[in-house]
């Protein structure tokens, strides 16, 4: 398997993922209206919806990071020249990048603490279900993170380039 | 002094294109391990999380999936035709379809925003073919598109602007119109608190009828 159809399946894989959520929040929200309005109230339904929401926004950044589409500034850094362009791709890249491995360890270690924890309108199932998502979507984020390493590369050598051309 | 650190830690990062919300995290666990040492790491993914399981911004996802349900089916074409057929005949049926089709449904508003935006590049390339440097392009195409925006900017941002002064010295003040207001209140004196509404209305009023003047001024193509 190639570096770019690997890359390809893995964007693909975290698209269906958040298409899957979206459309699960979507249907249950709206079960949680129908049912309210029949008088058979769900009790569950706002907490599932908020676990939901957030499932959605953290699998949604690591397939943002596929997109470049996680908001920036990157007009400084293209007024660089290029060297220091380059260094400062990297540098912010390796910063990222330490987060969310700091991210994805920490969000684990937690997680035997909370298995204790119950969900409050859902007795039997465990907060830590709810939480897994911090440590699963931070490993996602750093998979894509490398993925899109050296396309940031090649941007800021290739912009590079043109600039040279034209000077 | 680590609040200021904090921030400085946040605008560097930023400007070496660290994602915004990525450089705000990494500042945050920068300062918490400065003043309260590792113990405090656990802290980092359970705050990431209350942050993010919030009931009120359920809407936000909803609200794009409509919207794009809406555009992908052909919802919103066929509004905006159904609108132009109601009142697709009066003078300036542009703006009368647009309001109509807000008022049908005020989800395609993320769609027209784009669009007007969307007008203002195709004009600064006409501009650019047409040999304008970039500082013409700035001052004779974005500079006067973007007029009208502003300036109802400033009509809506003022007013809040005075509605905010007002009740923030209803609030916290010991002087000012807001205070004069609330005094007379608390003293039951109605012609003072009337004295103070008017005075109110009078400021807003002038406010309004300023930038109505400077409209015509800097936006005078456009009628109404």
């Amino acid at each position: 398997m190639t570096f770019r159809s690997f890359r390809r399946g893995y964007e693909r894989f975290l698209e269906w993922i958040c298409i899957a959520l979206m459309a699960a929040l979507a249907a249950e929200v709206t079960a949680g209206v129908v049912f309210r309005y029949s008088g058979h109230s769900l009790v569950w339904y706002d907490e599932v919806a908020t676990i939901l929401l957030a499932w959605v926004t953290f699998y949604g950044s690591a397939l943002a990071v596929l997109k470049h589409a996680h908001m920036g500034v990157p007009e400084i850094v293209r007024m660089l020249p290029p060297g220091p362009r380059v260094a400062a791709a990297v540098v912010a890249q390796l910063c990222t990048l330490a987060f969310f491995v700091l991210l994805a360890w920490v969000g684990y270690s937690i997680l035997e603490i909370l298995v204790a924890d119950r969900l409050v309108s859902l007795p039997q199932v465990s907060v830590a279900y709810a939480n897994s998502v911090i440590p699963i979507s931070a490993v996602l984020f750093v998979v894509g993170q490398l993925l899109v390493f050296p396309e940031v590369l090649r941007e800021a050598r290739g912009e590079a380039r043109r600039a040279e051309e034209s000077a | 002094m680590i609040g200021f650190l904090v921030l400085l830690c946040v605008v560097a990062l930023v400007l070496i294109n660290v994602p915004i919300a990525v450089a705000l995290c990494i500042a945050s666990v920068a300062a918490m391990l400065a003043t309260q040492g590792v113990a405090s790491l656990p802290n980092v993914p359970l705050a990431l999380y209350q942050g993010a399981t919030s009931f009120p911004l359920i809407a936000i996802p909803l609200f794009i999936l409509a919207a794009a349900i809406m555009n992908t089916s052909g919802i919103s074409h066929r509004l905006i035709d159904f609108c132009q057929a109601l009142v697709g005949w009066m003078r300036g049926a542009l703006a009368q379809v647009n309001v109509l089709s807000h008022m049908f449904f005020a989800e395609i508003s993320g769609s027209a925003v784009a669009g007007v935006a969307a007008l203002s590049p195709a004009l600064a390339e006409t501009a650019r073919a047409f040999g304008a440097t970039r500082a013409q392009q700035i001052l004779y195409v974005s500079l006067p598109a973007s007029l009208p925006s502003v300036v109802a900017a400033l009509r809506l941002g003022g007013a809040l602007v005075i509605v905010g002064v007002i009740v923030a010295q209803m609030l916290g003040a010991a002087d000012g119109l807001g205070y004069l207001i609330t005094r007379h209140r608390t003293l039951l004196n109605s012609p003072g608190v009337y004295a103070g509404i008017v005075l109110v209305l009078g400021i807003t009023g002038m406010h309004e009828i300023l930038l109505r003047r400077l409209e015509q001024k800097v936006a005078a193509y456009r009628q109404s």
